[in-house]
């Protein structure tokens, strides 16, 4: 605790390494397209950070619908890295983030270790890109991604290969799908990580009884939403105890500001919201304003004082 | 669009396991159109946790209301409707496409059950552009359903239309039937076509249009939805074009490049 005056407000700018976050909500990846689609709700200026939708080396259609199945407290996705592509990416949507004024994370996402060079190496030339985020944890693609994250070697290569090929900071979001997030967070430190996002969604499935056909055409797919959060908060505190100073953007199920304390307590050093924005578009706002709040309330003078604040 | 809090103004039971809500927003009511949707939060828990879409079944700008129309099917549906009049309602709106009839001057709306929402708006929209001597095409509404039980808002579509052909399963009302057995004598070159229903009914409407050479329609396409703004790409349905989002380049989509045999299998 600290001695924060009663008419002081506190800093939430935070510090992620090299990466500068005006405050510490961010929005995760494939929840909110490309910067432009929340326009209507509020500035998405006034977001800490704003995760890309996974960008790949050519375009791909996606998976065949059904892509979502709603379950309890929790949404089943299959969409398949549904994406243009790195050619009309950097043709069609880097100009197009241009006018927002936040820190960009592309996410990237490849088959082999060339393809996430290459995206790596294309990405470096963009100056409105703050960072990458190395995508290998999709659980819904049937060639590489989550194969990388599923063991620390193969992670580890992964992010030494993104790391060598870019100028950026490399983020690497780690997969709840394995035995240690530990280790996998201790593997891609190794491998030069500037940081890590954690957690992506767990791997789930759901089956229609009156038809017998799995619900989705993927037939399983990535777990997102509250029915997470629990496994999503431990994780974070795991892999903080893993790598103590390592940056960590904390995810899964966020809805409110409370969630967003929890991740904080857990160690996280910023939080992202996913699922929570089609819950309430407004969420990332209100969860700004209730973070900020909470540490005008309890004396915490910046966001770093709070993260890995949990007592016991 | 935008969010708000809306003031559900009253819950009227049109049927078994039909409501009808009209809320009460200004802003709503003044831009929405035929074919568009709001995305509802029907309850403030985890629990159902998507917002459910609805399309709009009426708007009335001077009033400041529009209205949904719903079967109760599902968790999503039953929580909303508990809700009363004055209770306040989370929803997103107006979102998505609307049908386009202007320059049209042969309209046939084919409607199928709790389908028939969209095309309720559209027929109002028609009607009020006719009694302000507007242009507008001459209406052929062709409404099918299981029984008359099913025939929400039939007797508020008559007084709007040119004519009202009814079908319904059982006989109960009207011609005995699907409503795809109505639709020849109105299938003249010109006419275009705007429809709403459960997928196979769409599928044959749109056999039967481009069997008959028909070119223009407007089909009102519905999907399980995550985000309704386009960026979850959650809810595609195959399309001749590729992927089309039913939340933002539909829900309202162009005959031309409509191909149901995927959806229907």
């Amino acid at each position: 605790m600290n001695g924060l005056s009663t008419c002081e407000r506190p800093a939430l700018a935070v510090s992620l390494g090299p990466v500068r976050l005006k405050n510490p909500v961010a929005v995760a990846s494939g929840c909110y397209g490309y910067g432009g689609n929340y326009r209507e709700f509020y500035d998405p200026s006034r977001l800490g950070g704003i995760f890309l939708k996974c960008v790949t080396p050519a375009e791909r259609p996606g998976n065949a619908p059904q892509r979502l199945v709603e379950t309890p407290s929790g949404l089943l996705n299959a969409i398949g890295l549904q994406n243009v592509g790195i050619e009309r990416f950097l043709r069609e949507i880097v100009p197009a983030i241009e006018g927002i004024d936040t820190a960009f994370f592309a996410n990237i996402g490849a088959d082999d270790l060339d393809g996430y060079a290459m995206l790596a190496r294309r990405l470096s030339d963009v100056p409105k890109i703050a960072a990458i985020e190395l995508n290998i944890s999709c659980p819904n693609v049937k060639k590489g991604c989550l194969a990388f994250g599923a063991d620390p070697e193969s992670a580890r290569q992964a992010t030494q290969a993104a790391v060598q090929s870019s100028r950026l900071p490399v983020f690497v979001k780690l997969s709840p799908n394995v035995a240690n997030i530990g280790e996998m967070a201790q593997a891609v430190a190794e491998g030069g990580a500037a940081g890590i996002t954690a957690i992506n969604t767990l791997l789930g499935m759901a089956i229609d009884v009156e038809t017998r056909r799995p619900k989705l055409a993927n037939v399983t797919g990535g777990l997102s939403g509250p029915a997470i959060r629990p496994v999503a908060v431990r994780m974070v505190w795991e892999i903080r105890k893993a790598v103590p100073d390592l940056p960590l953007i904390g995810m899964g199920g966020i809805l409110t500001w409370r969630d967003a304390i929890e991740f904080l307590l857990a160690g996280a050093n910023a939080i992202a919201i996913g699922t929570g924005n089609f819950v309430n578009p407004m969420a990332p706002m209100d969860v700004l304003q209730g973070i900020e709040d909470y540490m005008a309330q309890h004396g915490f003078a910046s966001v770093a004082e709070l993260s890995g604040a949990m007592e016991g | 669009m935008k969010q708000c809090l809306a003031p559900l103004v009253e819950s009227r039971p049109l049927g078994p396991g039909l409501l009808l809500h009209t809320y009460h927003d200004s802003d709503i009511a003044a831009h929405a159109k035929p074919g568009q949707f709001i995305n509802v939060r029907v309850s403030g828990a985890t629990a159902p946790l998507l917002r459910r879409p609805f399309s709009l079944c009426d708007a009335d700008p001077a009033a400041g209301r529009f209205s949904v129309l719903f079967r109760v099917v599902g968790e999503g549906t039953e929580a909303l409707a508990r809700a009363g009049a004055g209770d306040r309602i989370d929803l997103m709106g107006p979102l998505g496409t609307a049908f386009q009839w202007e320059g049209v001057e042969r309209a046939l709306l084919v409607a199928g059950g709790v389908g028939v929402a969209p095309l309720h708006f559209l027929a109002s929209q028609i009607w009020r552009a006719k009694q302000a001597e507007r242009p507008a095409p001459r209406v052929v509404f062709a409404y099918g359903a299981r029984d008359s039980g099913g025939l929400a808002l039939a007797d508020d579509i008559e007084k709007r239309v040119d004519l009202l052909a009814i079908t319904t399963e059982d006989g109960s009302r009207g011609q005995r039937g699907l409503v795809t057995a109505a639709l020849d004598p109105h299938l003249a070159p010109d006419t275009a076509v705007f429809c709403c229903g459960p997928t196979p009914m769409m599928a044959a409407v749109l056999r039967r249009m481009r069997e008959r050479g028909l070119k223009r329609g407007w089909f009102s396409l519905e999907n399980q939805m995550g985000c309704g703004v386009g960026v979850c790409l959650g809810c595609v349905v195959p399309t001749r074009d590729g992927y089309r989002r039913v939340c933002c380049d539909g829900p309202v989509l162009p005959a031309a490049i409509l191909d149901f045999t995927a959806l229907c299998s």
